[in-house]
């Protein structure tokens, strides 16, 4: 079994929300050099390299991030009671099928399906509704969200963002590809080298990336309803705003190996419920 | 006073009659769910008719419910009970949106107008060429965020046609004016702010100058309001809210509520915690009628917010209610709360169709609205005051109603507690009919609507307010009532509180109805069968499977060849979602359905055999051509 670096994925984790915090609107140095490379001069084509689905780019979302609370009961608890304090049960459903939201459930997923990508749909919003959580949540409590998903048997494996994007529902790791993630979550310096999906990774692009966020951002309160109301016109959350605090500030990191029991392997698509509870609130 | 008029129905429901029909005024035994409570021992006259006003050309079908009172009543009569089992289709158009389709179109002269639902792409088809080709569409673009603030489906309700002009709402919280010949935008208002929850799918609704436009977001936590917009320009001229200070629902000295308890200052504020009046919820989602002689708009208003009561002790004003104002100043002359302190998600937003009414040899002028909390309201509409109320579907939350107060009892079982499984609420939150419009005929003197036979079990979760979020905590199942039926379509005596037939249905219905001069009533099923039944007897008298569930509106005009046609959009979506996990439910659609007597149209025959050329688009960029 592979074992989760736990150091490597705060790097990662640290990079992922230094994108998404603080330099999504600016391309790395190294993306923005080669782009400017490959700009057509005039009355020439242009060359460039592929473009990637809008929203999961793997500039955006590292595709080997491990969830690194994945499998914790307690942290899937923890996750289950968010997803209904947070209001997110309002939108996706209480059992999560789907409602306001999307089904949450099946393998469909629009901006990819693997812990990264689902965290970075949490913490940034998606275009049609979603609201942006990171202002709301610090990074364990995302990730624990994440790891109640997991749960629900539609998400798929840190390295299957691909086959997320594509439609790929019954993807499965051959034993090479095994190997090569093995060796890519135990090895921060070759992380990206050898992705079965071969796009190249932001994490080999960002694998010296120094640990951006101070240690120790506050832990999420109790949401409780709170006293006083706020402002019909505000956007308020009832937590404290931690954006300060990045990912890999998480104060209280799960030991290695922690990470658990499905790691590296396909989703295994037996354990998904059946989705045959009606839509929540339908009434206007 | 109070009198019970025990009704039959259950006794019919058991005996597992699919359509049975009484005489009028037999009474009988029945338990629970139909008590019929008046105010005297009515001895009511067959009498009833209503004040079609504006009177438009009987072809004619110029907004949502036809009338200002909202009958959805046509005076066409050429298709009749003798050659309706001849409908057959004579075009279809698809509008290529799929989400619910609830409106119905507009017919003015030999123009047809449809508002699709998201990305509410609006049409103009020639009802004068074969085919009913497009004269021009128009795109409005509105953002893709309003879907997912949404509660409950990217639906348009309706539309309105005024001095030229097609206007409607767009789901983000915008109302726009489109010029009726060219298809070009004439005006565009920003009403509110989606970001935060707040949506726009109601019918606009307009009387003279002015259209009157209200909101969506009672799930999300947003203060309700409706609002009065000049017709040319599309200036805000006033706006009431639905909670808050006197000042901000417009209540003044002009304010005599038929109620004492509705009485006092401030009782936006006074009936809520402490500052919870500002996310009440209270939405102005559904229909408005208008009585050209008493100068009143009548309108109801959504649940409260959040939805779970125990986080909001009080009566919770003036939610699962509905106003009668004055369309001039917005000012309020009078309110009732159908459910105070709602506590299951009754919402008080259905029609109020506007009829007269021999009551006790007085004609008596009333409003019917058959409320979500199941219970059918005779009112005067002058007063507020309360003339019948009596269950017109299964219900068991509350145990009577006190005429005196005009309160419904409520059981005490069956107030949800936090975090404590309630099963067997009935009806659910959609109630024991939604938004679906009922149809009134002055021929029978009866109503005509679907309504649902659904209950839940019910569980609440206390919510935070995080805006932009729902802030509902209701986590439900619902299942059939008694009987394996999720719908039904029943006519209704008004004056008696009483069902006089009804139409058991395995799916839901939830579409308008339709009544006509022909004594015919149409409507549809979520399953996707379009009927025709006997306005008197209740006999189903034809069907057609269409292309998708029915949760639209139909109507009837007269084409420029002066034939009867009769129109309902296909396309499930909206509250009819709760029953998408039934066996045989339909896929989504968006599919006008146009049928006449043999399918018969203008230049039947050779002259359909070739095509002419349609208008152009108003905006080729994102009209007819946009890929959303």
């Amino acid at each position: 079994m592979p074992r989760l670096h736990t150091s490597h994925t705060l790097q990662a984790a640290a990079l992922l929300i230094a994108i998404s915090s603080v330099a999504a609107c600016k391309p790395q140095a190294e993306n923005a050099a080669t782009s400017a490379r490959n700009l057509p001069s005039d009355n020439k084509l242009a060359s460039v390299p592929l473009g990637e689905v809008a929203g999961a780019a793997e500039g955006m979302v590292a595709d080997s991030i491990k969830n690194p609370l994945a499998g914790d009961k307690a942290a899937i608890a923890e996750g289950h009671r968010l997803f209904n304090a947070m209001n997110c049960a309002g939108c996706h459903g209480y059992d999560a099928t789907g409602g306001m939201g999307p089904d949450l459930t099946d393998k469909y997923w629009r901006y990819g399906g693997t812990p990264g990508a689902l965290y970075r749909s949490i913490f940034e919003g998606r275009p049609q509704g979603m609201p942006s959580w990171g202002t709301a949540l610090p990074p364990q409590e995302i990730w624990k969200i994440v790891a109640y998903l997991a749960t629900l048997g539609g998400s798929y494996d840190a390295g299957l963002r691909h086959a997320s994007l594509q439609g790929d529902h019954n993807i499965t790791f051959t034993a090479p590809e095994i190997q090569q993630l093995d060796v890519l979550f135990n090895q921060p310096g070759s992380v990206g080298a050898s992705v079965p999906t071969s796009a190249p990774s932001a994490l080999g692009a960002g694998g010296g990336a120094p640990e951006l966020a101070p240690p120790g951002s506050p832990p999420l309160t109790q949401t409780a309803v709170p006293e006083s109301r706020p402002n019909a016109e505000e956007a308020t959350a009832p937590t404290p705003a931690s954006n300060g605090g990045g990912l890999g500030s998480n104060s209280n990191p799960p030991a290695p190996g922690t990470s658990g029991s499905n790691d590296n392997k396909p989703a295994d698509k037996s354990n998904a419920p059946a989705a045959t509870n009606p839509a929540p609130s339908n009434d206007q | 006073m109070r009198s019970r008029e025990v009704g039959w129905l259950a006794s019919m429901l058991a005996a597992g009659a699919a359509v049975w029909t009484v005489a009028a005024g037999q009474v009988a035994r029945r338990a629970l769910a139909g008590d019929a409570f008046q105010l005297q021992v009515a001895a009511a006259s067959d009498a009833a008719s209503a004040d079609f006003a504006p009177n438009d050309p009987p072809g004619e079908w110029r907004r949502q419910a036809r009338d200002f009172a909202n009958t959805r009543y046509s005076p066409l009569d050429q298709i009749n009970l003798q050659n309706v089992k001849q409908l057959k289709v004579a075009w279809t158009f698809s509008d290529g949106a799929n989400y619910g389709h609830e409106g119905a179109p507009l017919v003015v002269g030999s123009t047809m107008y449809v508002v699709a639902p998201f990305p509410n792409i609006s049409y103009a088809l020639d009802l004068s060429k074969p085919g009913a080709p497009i004269l021009w569409s128009y795109s409005p673009g509105p953002s893709p965020l309003a879907l997912g603030k949404a509660c409950c489906d990217a639906v348009v309700r309706g539309w309105a046609f005024a001095n030229g002009k097609l206007i409607y709402n767009l789901l983000d919280d915008h109302t726009v004016a489109v010029d009726a010949k060219t298809g070009k935008e004439v005006w565009r208002t920003k009403m509110g702010n989606v970001e935060n929850g707040e949506t726009m799918t109601m019918p606009p609704f307009v009387v003279g100058n002015k259209v009157f436009v209200g909101n969506s977001g009672g799930e999300m936590g947003k203060i309700g309001w409706l609002a009065a917009l000049d017709v040319d320009t599309g200036k805000e001229l006033w706006r009431a809210y639905s909670a808050g200070s006197d000042q901000l629902v417009k209540i003044g000295p002009e304010f005599k509520p038929y109620y004492d308890w509705m009485k006092g200052k401030d009782l936006g504020i006074s009936t809520w915690p402490a500052d919870m009046w500002k996310t009440a919820g209270g939405a102005a989602w559904g229909w408005i009628s208008y009585d050209p002689v008493l100068n009143l708009i009548y309108y109801g208003t959504s649940n409260p917010g959040p939805r779970v009561p125990a986080q909001r002790p009080g009566l919770n004003l003036w939610t699962s209610a509905m106003f009668a104002r004055d369309p001039q100043t917005g000012a309020a002359k009078w309110a009732y709360v159908f459910t105070p302190h709602d506590q299951w998600d009754y919402d008080g937003i259905n029609e109020n169709v506007l009829i007269d009414l021999t009551i006790n040899g007085q004609v008596r002028k009333v409003l019917v609205h058959f409320d979500r909390n199941a219970y059918a309201y005779t009112i005067d509409r002058a007063t507020g005051e309360v003339l019948v109320a009596a269950p017109y579907a299964y219900q068991n939350w509350s145990s009577g109603f006190d005429m005196k107060t005009g309160m419904p009892i409520v059981r005490p079982e069956m107030q949800p507690k936090p975090e404590v499984k309630l099963p067997n609420v009935c009806p659910p939150d959609i109630g024991g009919k939604d938004w679906q419009p009922s149809a009134f005929s002055p021929k029978t003197g009866l109503l005509y609507a679907g309504i649902f036979n659904i209950c839940m079990d019910l569980t609440d979760h206390p919510q935070s307010y995080i805006a932009g979020t729902p802030y509902d905590g209701m986590e439900m199942t619902r299942h059939p009532g008694p009987g394996d039926n999720w719908g039904e379509f029943m006519a209704w005596d008004p004056a008696r509180g009483k069902k006089v037939w009804a139409i058991k249905e395995k799916f839901m219905t939830m579409s308008g109805a339709l009544a006509t001069a022909g004594d015919l009533v149409f409507y549809g099923t979520v399953d996707g069968w379009f009927r025709a039944v006997n306005a008197k007897s209740g006999v189903v008298l034809w069907s057609q499977k269409l292309g998708s569930g029915i949760v639209g509106a139909p109507m009837t005009y007269l084409g420029p060849d002066q034939r009867q046609y009769v129109a309902i959009f296909a396309g499930v979506g909206g509250a009819a979602m709760v029953s998408k996990a039934m066996p045989g439910f339909p896929a989504r659609g968006s599919t006008l359905y146009v049928f006449s007597v043999n399918g018969d149209s203008p230049s039947s025959g050779p002259a359909m055999l070739t095509t002419e050329a349609g208008g152009a688009s108003a905006h080729p960029e994102t009209g007819q051509t946009g890929r959303r």
